[in-house]
């Protein structure tokens, strides 16, 4: 019991990184990228390569921040000024062009089998306890991420992205390089997702291209719809929620003896009615973005 | 200060602006007048980098400007407001102010989380200024309301005190005053004074005549994309050509925007 | 390759897509967004049409045009379920719940009718020799029901009512409340063609190859990059489109310069560089209207 219990909370810290990632680009920034799963897919298989090439953990994890922030450029320079609908298609179109070329180029990184066996860092020391270490690094790194997105969120950087959501030209009016704030916003959210992807590969020790399919993208969607997009405390709380959807539908093919592709679907299925739902009746989540007051001193954000 | 010379804009098969040149003379209060549907934003767009002329120069103390985009133009020191003001519903009013600050080092993402000091020190600097501004237009008792909560006249003032607090020497308004009652457009007229008298100098659109002969030094009228007149106020006033632009099309609502 | 079967490739594969960026672009004209959905219709028409045929025993054709009609009313009870309550908002929330539906159908499929590789029960179909080319029998019904639907359409939309309705909505919708249309009764029929529409061409997708419950999914970019090329807004660009797209596909797997050959594993590869290079070029697509 306890057991399924860290691995719940790691999954959901895991999760948890990817969809503040999200929030910082989608939330706040008002981009609409729909490419999430190829920035995890970057870090996941640099760090997984690097380390196992014999590379300090370390710097694997920031080497798939580098790679990620390029492709967030990629991604970002053709599109700077597009809709917000052709930035979903192109984002999606790059994600998968990525995911294709990763699964076509075996001498890549062995194609469609994916990588197996990913050794976790620090494993001899933790032995029994290691998946409690793990809980505890992703805690860490989860924290991490929590306050830096949050100091950037009331700073002035932060200001000029929330001000690009719905007044662009404003913006540009107001001297600000809105390209240049658009593909920042790109590049902070791409590297932590590639921090949430190289996280998950050495604790599941096992990835493929078909681990960072669009469903995954969506699943991260859903997080932040549901649970307050613009909102950092919303988007931990909707990464909780679906984490725990998520787990419990295994849950129900454990005790009810569903075939698992069914489990999968019904899980699937619940995700896209959330997402409707939430859209319909609660665009702005459970817990809706707060004002920013800011006074002498010290700025205070509202949430 | 800044020299505009003979341009041309065309959308599709309309000709929205032909051989448009007019100056506006540093430290003075300009005025561009004229019907609906004239040009006049169009032409706002095209000084300020929104919209790419098809021939002509624009000129700012000199220097071409024609081919930069609004940012660059911006950081220049030509700063424009909007006639349907733009307004992140979701920021606070002193959100508003302290976005326009320039220069800012807690722009840079790097800044901020490696705790330059110069990031405090400039934001207590901005909170101090953006309070003394919104003092000025009225509007500090709104600092934290977020701008989807203010009146139509209330956001005017916003957009105003925001060119303010860019610091701009050269400031473009695009009708200040639209939509906002008389009280209020007394006051604006009031600060757009009050701001000339500072140093500024100022490109006011209006097609309210009120507003340009209260404020203006010197006025330029146009219609369907061309310069008819220029002239101070009382001059273009009486010109026949200008009184026909306005009254000619459609005599009620042409004699109300005469005001 | 000799020139006919070029052609008639590029045919085959632009009727496939010219009916799901049809429906693509209805959406996106009067209903002003990106539907992630329409290529999820696509696959449902498909199943449907297996149920009724493999299924209950119907001859195909009759499985398919109640598979098609059906779809169209699902259509339009998705819109008064879920997409009448978006009308005030923007654009960008009608495209993410068209996504949450998108995956809804595709999951619903998977639950109904199993992950597992299904077809028409058509057997091995003897290609046939036309002017050099070799073609199927079903790739010609392909061709000739894309064709027929698609100046079906034409007509319809020209000399009945209802697409002269449709076009003035799609003009200017004020403008054609003012002069009395019905705009919201315009929008549900819309949904029924739109959709109706996706699912021939689910159904065509089903007859040339097999059905999964990703069938949809999988040509989603490719039927997104259509419809942009030819022009959002345009029904005709879709056509236009799908003919460019099936003409860069199958030109560009086949020329062979200086032993460089664009591997046809990367495919779907070529919507992504398409798209890229429709809008760096001409963001409006081939038929669009340039916004000013």
């Amino acid at each position: 019991m306890l057991a399924f219990l860290i691995h719940f909370l790691v999954m959901t810290g895991i999760f948890a990184i990817v969809a503040l990632s999200l929030n910082f680009q989608v939330g706040l920034t008002g981009l609409s990228n729909f490419g999430q799963a190829a920035f995890m897919l970057i870090g996941a298989y640099t760090s997984a390569m690097m380390y196992m090439a014999g590379v300090p953990f370390v710097f694997g994890v920031l080497a798939g921040m580098v790679v990620s922030s390029i492709f967030a450029l990629i991604i970002a320079l053709p599109s700077h000024n597009l809709r917000a609908d052709y930035w979903a298609i192109v984002s999606i179109a790059a994600a998968e062009s990525l995911r294709l070329f990763v699964n076509n180029e075996k001498w890549l990184a062995e194609g469609p089998f994916g990588i197996r066996g990913i050794p976790r860092p620090l494993s001899s020391l933790f032995g029994d306890s290691y998946t409690l270490f793990y809980l505890v690094f992703v805690v860490v790194c989860l924290a991490a991420v929590y306050f830096a997105l949050e100091r950037l969120n009331r700073s002035p950087f932060g200001r000029v992205l929330r001000g690009l959501r719905e007044a662009e030209d404003l913006m540009e009016a107001l001297g600000k390089d809105v390209f240049r704030f658009k593909a920042l916003a790109m590049i902070v959210g791409g590297l932590v997702a590639a921090l949430g992807g190289s996280l998950y590969a050495h604790y599941i020790t096992f990835i493929s291209p078909e681990t960072f399919a669009p469903d995954v993208t969506f699943l991260i969607w859903t997080m932040m719809i549901v649970g307050g997009s613009g909102n950092a405390k919303g988007v931990l709380l909707g990464a909780l929620v679906i984490t725990l959807l998520n787990t419990s539908t295994r849950l129900l093919k454990d005790y009810l003896y569903l075939p698992s592709s069914l489990v999968a679907a019904l899980r699937t299925l619940s995700i896209g009615v959330l997402t409707i739902g939430f859209v319909v009746a609660r665009p702005q989540g459970i817990l809706p973005e707060r004002r920013h007051v800011v006074s002498y001193g010290k700025e205070e954000g509202g949430s | 200060m800044l020299e505009i010379n003979d341009i041309h804009k065309a959308f599709g098969g309309l000709q929205a602006l032909s051989a448009v040149s007019l100056s506006v003379k540093e430290g003075s209060i300009t005025g561009l007048i004229g019907p609906n549907g004239s040009g006049k934003t169009t032409l706002f767009n095209v000084i300020t980098g929104f919209y790419e002329q098809d021939r002509g120069t624009v000129e700012l103390r000199g220097n071409s400007i024609g081919d930069l985009p609004p940012h660059s133009i911006a950081n220049r020191g030509m700063v424009r407001s909007f006639q349907i003001p733009q307004v992140p519903r979701d920021m606070t009013v002193m959100e508003n102010m302290l976005v326009a600050g320039q220069r800012l080092t807690g722009e840079n993402p790097l800044a901020v989380l490696l705790r330059w000091p110069a990031v405090r020190r400039q934001g207590k600097q901005q909170i101090e200024r953006a309070e003394a501004l919104l003092d000025r237009v009225g509007l500090l008792d709104q600092r934290d309301e977020v701008t989807g909560s203010l009146s139509g006249g209330q956001v005017k003032l916003l957009a105003i005190a925001q060119t303010l607090m860019t610091d701009a020497d050269l400031l473009l308004l695009d009708e200040p005053t639209a939509g906002v009652d008389l009280a209020l457009t007394d006051q604006i007229m009031e600060l757009l004074k009050d701001i000339h008298a500072e140093g500024k100098t100022m490109m006011i659109v209006e097609h309210k005549m009120r507003v340009i002969s209260g404020v203006c030094e010197y006025v330029y009228v146009l219609d369907a994309g061309k310069v008819i007149a220029s002239g101070e106020p009382t001059a273009v006033q009486n010109d026949p050509h200008v009184i026909e632009a306005y009254l000619g099309g459609d005599a009620a609502s042409g004699s109300r925007e005469w005001e | 390759m000799q020139i006919t079967q070029l052609i008639f490739n590029i045919l085959t594969r632009a009727s496939e897509l010219a009916l799901i960026g049809i429906s693509l672009t209805l959406v996106y004209d009067l209903l002003d967004f990106a539907s992630f959905a329409q290529n999820s219709f696509a696959t449902l028409g498909a199943y449907l049409a297996l149920l009724f045929s493999v299924g209950l025993g119907m001859p195909l054709i009759l499985a398919a045009v109640l598979a098609v009609i059906i779809t169209g009313i699902l259509g339009m009870l998705t819109d008064r379920a879920i997409f009448q309550w978006l009308r005030e908002s923007s654009a960008f929330i009608r495209m993410v719940a068209s996504i949450g539906l998108a995956q809804g159908i595709r999951s619903m499929v998977q639950v109904f009718w199993g992950g597992q590789i299904k077809d028409y029960g058509l057997g091995v179909q003897e290609p046939l020799t036309i002017l050099g080319a070799t073609v199927t029998p079903i790739r010609i019904l392909i061709v000739v029901v894309a064709g027929v639907a698609m100046l079906g359409f034409h007509l319809f939309l020209h000399r009945t009512n209802l697409g002269r309705s449709i076009r003035a909505t799609s003009d200017n919708r004020e403008l054609a409340e003012a002069t009395g249309i019905d705009t919201e009764r315009v929008v549900l029929y819309v949904w029924f063609l739109a959709c109706a529409f996706a699912a021939i061409g689910g159904i065509l997708i089903g007859l040339e190859t097999q059905l999964r419950p990703s069938m949809g999914q999988v040509i989603l970019l490719a039927t997104f990059c259509v419809v942009i090329l030819g022009g959002i807004g345009n029904v005709y660009g879709a056509m236009v489109g799908s003919l460019i797209f099936a003409a860069a596909e199958n030109i560009g797997i086949a020329i062979n310069i200086g032993g460089f050959q664009f591997p046809v594993r990367y495919k779907p590869a070529l919507a992504f560089i398409v798209l890229i290079l429709t809008l760096l070029i001409r963001p409006s697509g081939v038929l669009g209207r340039k916004e000013s």
